[in-house]
């Protein structure tokens, strides 16, 4: 066995004098190269995929997370189903200017799937050009692009600001301990009605007006104050929405 | 015994009736037990034309195939409006009714069609049988007009024969894809790219310079007999096309099939047309029936059939329309999921003008748990007949018939 070779087939590194013991220890360090194929090391190009079996074209392409991407299918499920594709960036740059040109190698039965999940057994991983769809218009994928951008930006911003603004609140462990009734207040009520809106929205102008009048509330209190404007920040770049400008 | 209906099902091995119907079957039994493994299941039985079947069969009355009428006008929307005014005429004569709701299209028409035609005190005497699945199909329609609006049930906890007993009349839409020719026509048409890769010589080239032709659908059928006969063939499967498939079956089907629509009346032209035909003719019977006879208890049946269940698009009106708007852009425009069961689509959006649904629903098989309930039935049924009677492969006479009928059957 060499010195970098894992004697339980993982990638750490184990050195020939180590105990057996530490090394047991080391043994959920490292992922299995099968869960790596989720989690790309480059991401300076798009790695992540909105597939849309419907129009059978990427939709939108990124390169951040996994989850908080399928996250954001799942908002965008009640206008289209898309499933979330990783994959290997191929030689040719495809971004959010070409990826609807683009399509997984392996074409998906289109009513395989009723709601969003990670896309499974896409081909090695390898995704394929294949032009303008016939069936739909670029202008109708590029409004649904429009429609799921604005989709999954709000998701990283409102996710990012409650990881972060969220203090104390123990709603997460409320599933494991079903004894106790789950807790409400003005903040939790409010992520869900921001949530709500994500899933329920037809217009953009409208959702944004939506979530800043529902973050716009008890703006006497300080964390409130202070979630109103990370969130704002994160989404907009700014302390206040654009449309307050006018 | 002439069934109405009759259902093999490729899964029953621990009995290993399979490998003894087998041994005895003709080769034409054999190849009818092989299409069991391409319908999932086998219960091809024609309502019109010539179809021999290895057991006499009869049509059921309420699912003849009524008289094709080349001059009929009504549009599809005009169609579901008078429907909607049959179903008012119930709830006036006394009647609760409930009706089966998937969220996807053939449902949604009917829940459209009555919100459209029946009064708010009308549609009190209508529950909506639906679970979070129907919700999430069709979210937007949910909250519009259902949600706080209409009664509901959970329709996992509920079969018709539930209904039934709770005094309701429910409603299905589950002949929905016999009247637009959905199903086999929508796996061919995105399964095309595949079927051309496996041809070899001439016709590949030909074949291949049509696969994004918007009007693939409307094309003449035999041109496509090359890719139809794998198509049809049991090594076919769901999205990929197996590298191997048993062509024998395949071609005998295809000529089979060519052979019942040229002795009837209605004209069959195209691609479209061929899938169509399979569904409103030969899967048309399993598609009326497979609910009563797999999601509801066995006692019921005959009741359930001939005197509870209102069958939304079993009409000879709605029939008459799928039989005179072939090819003409309104079952399907465009060969893609997305725009199949295209006046449908456009009755739903005139009243709830969802963008979203009307130009990126795309199919959402709802039956999975319908046969996951009622595995069993679904696996050992044989037969239903003409005295409602069903009729089990445990069975040992049962068996007999069974192996008789494949001995002697000649294709």
């Amino acid at each position: 066995m060499s010195s970098t070779a894992s004697p339980i087939g993982l990638n750490g590194g184990v050195a020939a004098n180590e105990q057996p013991e530490l090394v047991a220890a080391r043994k959920w360090l490292e992922p299995t190269p099968f869960v790596r194929r989720f989690f790309l090391t480059d991401r300076t190009r798009a790695c992540y995929g909105f597939y849309s079996p419907a129009v059978d074209r990427f939709i939108l392409v990124d390169s951040r997370d996994l989850f908080l991407s399928l996250k954001a299918a799942t908002f965008f499920a009640s206008k289209m189903l898309l499933l979330v594709a990783a994959f290997d960036p191929p030689e040719q740059t495809v971004d959010n200017s070409n990826c609807y040109l683009w399509a997984p190698e392996k074409r998906i039965l289109q009513s395989a799937f009723h709601v969003p999940q990670i896309l499974p057994n896409i081909g090695r991983r390898n995704i394929v050009y294949r032009g303008p769809t016939p069936h739909v218009a670029q202008a109708d994928i590029l409004n649904v692009q429009e429609h799921l951008g604005f989709v999954v930006q709000a998701c990283y911003a409102l996710y990012i600001t409650e990881a972060l603004d969220n203090v104390n609140a123990a709603e997460t462990y409320e599933e494991f301990f079903p004894e106790f009734a789950p807790h409400s207040d003005l903040d939790r009520r409010s992520f869900k009605r921001i949530e709500q809106v994500l899933y329920r929205f037809g217009a953009i102008d409208e959702a944004m007006r939506e979530i800043d009048g529902i973050l716009g509330e008890r703006l006497d209190l300080r964390h409130r104050q202070n979630y109103y404007s990370r969130f704002n920040r994160l989404f907009y770049a700014r302390k206040d929405p654009p449309f307050k400008d006018a | 015994m002439s069934p109405f209906y009759i259902t093999i099902t490729r899964e029953r091995p621990d009995l290993g009736l399979w490998k003894r119907f087998y041994r005895v079957a003709s080769d034409k039994g054999r190849f009818w037990l092989d299409l069991a493994k391409r319908f999932r299941p086998n219960t091809l039985t024609a309502r019109k034309g010539i179809w021999s079947t290895p057991w006499p069969m009869a049509v059921h009355p309420q699912l003849a195939m009524p008289t094709y009428d080349p001059d009929f006008k009504r549009t599809f929307g005009e169609v579901s409006d008078h429907r909607a005014l049959e179903i008012r005429d119930l709830i006036r004569q006394g009647r609760r009714l409930a009706l089966f709701y998937s969220g996807g299209i053939d449902s949604t028409v009917c829940a459209v069609a009555m919100l459209k035609n029946l009064s708010s005190e009308e549609m009190k005497e209508v529950t909506f049988c639906c679970n979070i699945n129907s919700a999430t199909e069709n979210p937007v329609f949910f909250y519009r007009h259902l949600h706080n609006k209409v009664a509901l049930l959970d329709s996992t906890r509920t079969q018709y024969s539930d209904l039934i007993a709770m005094g309701y009349y429910p409603i299905t839409a589950d002949t929905g894809d016999d009247i637009f020719g959905t199903e086999q026509a929508t796996q061919f048409y995105f399964s095309y790219a595949q079927l051309v890769d496996q041809l070899r010589g001439p016709a590949r080239a030909g074949l291949s310079a049509l696969q994004d032709d918007p009007g693939l659908m409307e094309r003449p059928y035999k041109k496509f007999s090359d890719l139809l006969i794998p198509f049809l063939s049991p090594g076919f499967g769901f999205g990929a096309v197996a590298k191997t498939y048993s062509r024998d079956i395949g071609e005998w089907l295809y000529h089979k099939i060519v052979h019942n629509m040229e002795t009837q009346d209605v004209p069959i032209h195209s691609l479209h047309d061929f899938f169509w035909w399979i569904i409103f003719n030969l899967r048309y019977t399993h598609c009326a029936l497979r609910g009563p006879l797999f999601y509801s208890s066995a006692e019921g049946v005959k009741a359930a059939i001939t005197t509870y269940l209102i069958n939304w698009f079993n009409t000879p009106d709605y029939q008459r329309w799928s039989m005179a708007n072939n090819n003409n852009g309104q079952k399907i425009c465009r060969p893609t999921a997305t725009h199949y069961k295209w006046a449908a689509r456009n009755y739903i959006y005139d009243f709830d003008h969802n963008d979203w649904y009307f130009k990126y629903k795309i199919k959402s098989v709802s039956l999975y748990g319908l046969l996951q309930n009622n595995y069993d039935a679904f696996r050992m049924m044989f037969a239903l007949d003409s005295d409602y009677q069903l009729h089990w492969l445990s069975d040992a006479q049962v068996q007999h018939e069974f192996e008789g009928g494949l001995q002697a059957f000649q294709g």
